[in-house]
């Protein structure tokens, strides 16, 4: 019987897939009972572990194999890493929004959660089945609610938390309801090509209802999967999450929770790959799925962002309207699909890292996450915020950094498979329109640094260091990776 | 070396942003610097071609002057942008500084943009060139500056997004991403599936970029707002990038050139005209020196049009048109940005630029007075000086290939009926030669303008506003004599070789 179980849910994992999950859970256990033990130790301490293990992680992840997959764990590494230094930088907000004024006490988990999470992404990257796909991918939500309502003393976080909780676990619900149609259609757990094969083969009347119960597995599936990435239907509660959980928290959300969720969507999507070419009767179902989907996250994300003034909200649907522009290289897939969604992850990830930790240190010294309180920077801090300007300018698609390069492989993708099915041309004008509003609410804040003079009362900011040197890393990467491949004639 | 031509105004830029070196001085090297590398690279021989130009450190980069218009489009830049630094006045330091990177930046980004042979590089390259012109329009316009930047930002914005989904159609459908493969894919055969398509978001992103009617009411404020230096260089260099991709592209593909762009040739007549009349009529009535220049520069665009739309018409054997082209855009280049430059003086001396409100100013200043004759006179049509040789190239080769009674333009396509019916009206000129009769009525009107607004400034009575004129600095001077050099010596020896 167990051997029968094993067969139904396993692929033929190996221990040493996992030894990278195993070293971030053993050093977050470590953390949390050093915390709890020896509650005077500064947090900073813990803070520093946990993003070096991160940045270990993602090093030895390096070094170890240059598969796709592997590099969204990368990306997710290193966010977290990036998301938990922040965390430090943030230090004053967050004793005062726990704990009530200058003190530490409880704040250790603050650090610590982040890790959890990684191991969990880290985890799911190696899932070929639905059991250990749902559990790790569990591991990743649950640490985040708990980081979304972190700051118990905000009613913003407080707000943003129990809406995670609500709607994630709706969308979990999902994710266990099409595990169920899954294995009740094709009897097993496993993502493979030959399930997929059987289940959609149909010809008998028997066999007919298997692809239509299949259908509706996949379905529910990509629906859980939909909600992480923040693609429309799902995308509800990006913008109230992001602009609620404490910054450190929505940084982590947008980057490595989404990572997290796109490496669902190609998990998901490794089994079909075949299968979606013009003549199979489910591939047309598939593909106007997911060019409807990308079309209305474009749409709804971009133009969303069109009227904010709070920045982080800002953030939060141009988080969709990027997952946009991500999904358009799910709507035919292919096997570079994994290597061209990481390549755009790279890119979102500097960008909106660094933009996060722009907002980060405006809200700790100008008290404010308004577009507005960026006024005048580009007076009192002009290098500062050119650096910004660079982040912000990749998220737009400016020519010559990485995030240009990453949106051109969206628009070449789309202008690829147009040869094979024509209708989506009609995605064509809609990726332009919503390329051409990026520009303008990204701009926003440029207009706001450089246009608004800054007030007799605004000193310059003083950039923590970690700041500082997270900004620079950013755009030099920005700008290197989106330089090189142009003018050089590789 | 051509990397240089790229790195040069970049890492100057950095030096100015970063470690905050003097904004005027350190400009002036890079652009000194990279006038003679420039003029070296130009000048280079043909032959010479790829090897020897195009690497870095051993790595062959995606970087030539292969390109037909590549040398021609180069020069320009360099010169204007030697001058608009020589000429570079900021209200103060910091904003020297923003205007010195801004106008940098504009440079090497146009730059890289005429020498660039990957084609994605070579939209990447304009893209990141306009930046710094909405910032500086933004920050230091005239007038109602940040609406004007905005509608710039949006129209520009938008038409560049239009180019790129034609570009990567064009270069999907071929197989090919930069011009010298698709030079190879149009040798070996290969035809684009959809090239109306591809043609007509082409004619309309470019066009847009190249204000063409009725796309063009973003440009005559946007130039009118702007700091002299960005006005020059966005004026002079920038806004050819689309001319230049249209030709280049049609260049490529030469006698098949009439599938892409054919069937709007016609639609293009038209358009130009309204450039060239409507727009010319809106300049006459315009009472600012920076609004009539403004202006004039968007009507100058149609007789470029009017040289595509004869290279199209031609099946891309119209050699003379191109020619003219590339002679015309050097030499309105030149002019317009030797005219923004003197708008600046002449602001700095008068402190307005209503053209009511001057006069007498040559009583005061005789040398800005002969100078802004000469440009003005330049971009009428004047013979003997740099725009004369190129529009009256584009005239001629207007009527290159034809024979009375015949209709250059077969396609059976847009307006084809209404132009063919007046075609037998009028003894058998085809659509070309058609718009070039009416079009002729241009130089006319730019007469008109140019010689009122001379009149309104240099002449009669020494207004007020001219009384408090001072003199000119020597860069002023210097800049100016720059740039009416070239005019004058490219009127007489128009640089047809290159």
């Amino acid at each position: 019987m167990e051997e029968h179980i094993s067969n139904l849910v396993s692929a033929d994992y190996t221990w040493c897939q996992f030894c990278p999950t195993f070293a971030l859970v053993i050093l977050a256990a470590l953390l949390l009972l050093t915390d709890a033990f020896l509650p005077k130790l500064p947090k900073r301490s813990l803070a520093i572990v946990a993003a070096l293990g991160c940045l270990g992680t993602a090093g030895y992840l390096i070094a170890d194999s240059g598969a796709p997959l592997t590099l969204l764990g990368v990306i997710a590494c290193g966010a977290t890493a990036l998301s938990i230094m922040l965390a430090f930088d943030y230090k004053k907000i967050t004793c005062d929004s726990v704990a009530g004024g200058d003190c530490e006490e409880g704040t250790g988990e603050f650090y610590t959660l982040p890790l959890v999470a990684c191991a969990g992404i880290l985890c799911l990257l190696q899932a070929r089945d639905l059991i250990l796909l749902f559990v790790s991918l569990e591991v990743v939500t649950l640490s985040s609610y708990v980081l979304a309502g972190y700051f118990r003393r905000n009613q913003g976080s407080v707000e943003a938390g129990i809406k995670y909780l609500i709607l994630g676990a709706m969308s979990t619900g999902l994710l266990v309801f099409g595990a169920a149609w899954y294995f009740g259609t094709t009897g097993s757990f496993l993502l493979s090509f030959d399930t997929v094969q059987r289940a959609i083969s149909g010809g008998t009347a028997a066999s007919n209802a298997v692809v239509g119960g299949f259908l509706m597995a996949n379905a529910l599936l990509f629906a859980g999967a939909f909600f992480k990435v923040g693609a429309v239907p799902m995308h509800l509660w990006i913008p109230d999450v992001y602009q609620g959980a404490p910054t450190p928290v929505s940084t982590f959300l947008a980057v490595a929770s989404k990572t997290a969720g796109f490496a669902v969507l190609l998990i998901l999507i490794a089994p079909w790959m075949p299968f979606i070419i013009p003549g199979i009767t489910v591939a047309r179902l598939f593909v106007t799925v997911f060019a409807v989907v990308a079309a209305a996250t474009l749409l709804i994300g971009n133009l969303g962002a069109l009227t904010q003034n709070n920045a982080k909200r800002l953030l939060g649907y141009s988080s969709i309207g990027q997952a946009g522009f991500i999904l358009v290289f799910f709507i035919t897939p292919s096997a570079a699909t994994p290597v061209m969604t990481a390549g755009y992850l790279l890119a979102y990830a500097l960008a909106t890292t660094a933009v996060f930790y722009a907002i980060a240190m405006v809200r700790t010294q100008r008290g404010s996450e308004e577009i507005a309180a960026f006024r005048g920077l580009g007076k009192t801090n002009p290098r500062t915020a050119f650096l910004i300007v660079v982040a912000l300018a990749s998220l737009a698609g400016v020519p010559l950094t990485l995030g240009f390069i990453a949106k051109l492989n969206s628009f070449v993708v789309l202008v690829n498979s147009m040869s094979l099915w024509g209708n989506l041309l009609i995605l064509l004008p809609i990726m332009i329109l919503c390329a051409a509003a990026g520009f303008y609410y990204y701009f926003k804040i440029i207009r706001a640094m450089y246009w608004d003079a800054p007030r007799p009362e605004d000193s310059p900011l003083q950039v923590p260091p970690t700041t500082g040197i997270v900004l620079s890393l950013c755009a030099i990467g920005l700008i290197v990776l989106g330089t090189l491949p142009l003018l050089l004639n590789w | 070396m051509l990397i240089w031509l790229i790195l040069i105004p970049v890492i100057a830029a950095a030096c100015i942003g970063l470690l905050r070196t003097p904004g005027r001085a350190t400009a002036l090297l890079s652009a000194g610097l990279t006038l003679v590398l420039g003029l070296c690279a130009v000048l280079s021989p043909t032959d010479c071609g790829h090897d020897c130009l195009s690497s870095f450190c051993g790595m062959p980069l995606q970087l030539s002057l292969a390109l037909p218009l590549s040398r021609i489009m180069l020069l320009l830049t360099v010169l204007v942008t030697f001058a608009a630094v020589l000429g570079l006045k900021a209200p103060d330091k910091d904003a020297a500084r923003s205007w010195a990177i801004s106008a940098l930046l504009l440079s090497a980004g146009a730059t890289g943009a005429f020498l660039s042979d990957n084609i994605i590089a070579f939209y990447g390259f304009h893209e990141l060139a306009l930046i710094p012109t909405f910032v500086m329009i933004g920050c230091y316009g005239r007038g109602n500056r940040r609406t004007i930047a905005w509608t710039a930002t949006l129209y520009l914005g938008l038409a560049s997004m239009v180019l790129l989904a034609g570009l990567l159609i064009l270069c999907s459908e071929m197989h090919a991403w930069s011009f010298s493969t698709l030079a190879a894919a149009v040798q070996a055969g290969i035809e684009p599936g959809s090239p109306a398509l591809i043609g007509g978001l082409l004619l309309l992103g470019f066009g847009t970029l190249v204000s063409l009617f009725p796309f063009h009411t973003w440009a005559a404020p946007a130039y009118a707002s702007a700091p002299t230096p960005i006005a020059m260089l966005h004026a002079g260099v920038l806004k050819k990038f689309g001319l230049y991709g249209l030709f280049t592209i049609a260049g490529i593909f030469g006698d098949k050139c009439g599938a892409l762009f054919g069937c709007w040739n016609n639609l293009l007549l038209l358009l130009l005209l309204g450039n060239v009349l409507w727009v010319g009529y809106v300049t006459v009535c315009q009472t600012r020196l920076d609004d009539m220049l403004g202006n004039s520069s968007v009507m100058h665009m149609g007789y470029l049009f009017l040289a595509f739309a004869a290279f199209i018409a031609g099946q891309g054997h119209n050699e003379l048109a191109l020619q003219g082209a590339a002679l015309l855009m050097l030499a309105h280049g030149l002019s317009i940005a030797l005219l923004f430059l003197l708008t600046g003086q002449i602001e700095a001396q008068t402190r307005t630029l209503e053209l009511d409100s001057m006069g007498g100013l040559a009583q005061k200043l005789p040398y800005l007075g002969f100078m802004f004759g000469l440009a003005g006179l330049a971009s009428v049509g004047l013979p003997l000086l740099a725009n004369f040789a190129g529009e009256f190239t584009i005239f001629v080769s207007a009527f290159a290939d034809w024979v009375p009674g015949s209709c250059l333009t077969t396609c059976d396509c847009i307006l084809s009926r209404p132009f063919s019916a007046l075609s037998q009206m009028l003894g058998g000129l085809g659509p070309v030669q058609l718009t070039l009769v009416f079009a002729l009525w241009g130089l006319v009107i730019s007469a008109i303008y140019m010689l009122r607004a001379f009149r309104h400034i240099f002449e009669a009575d020494v207004a007020h506003a001219s009384a408090r004129a001072d003199k000119l600095s020597l860069a002023d001077m210097v800049a100016a004599a720059f740039l009416a050099l070239f005019i004058v010596l490219f009127g007489i020896l128009p640089p047809t070789c290159l």
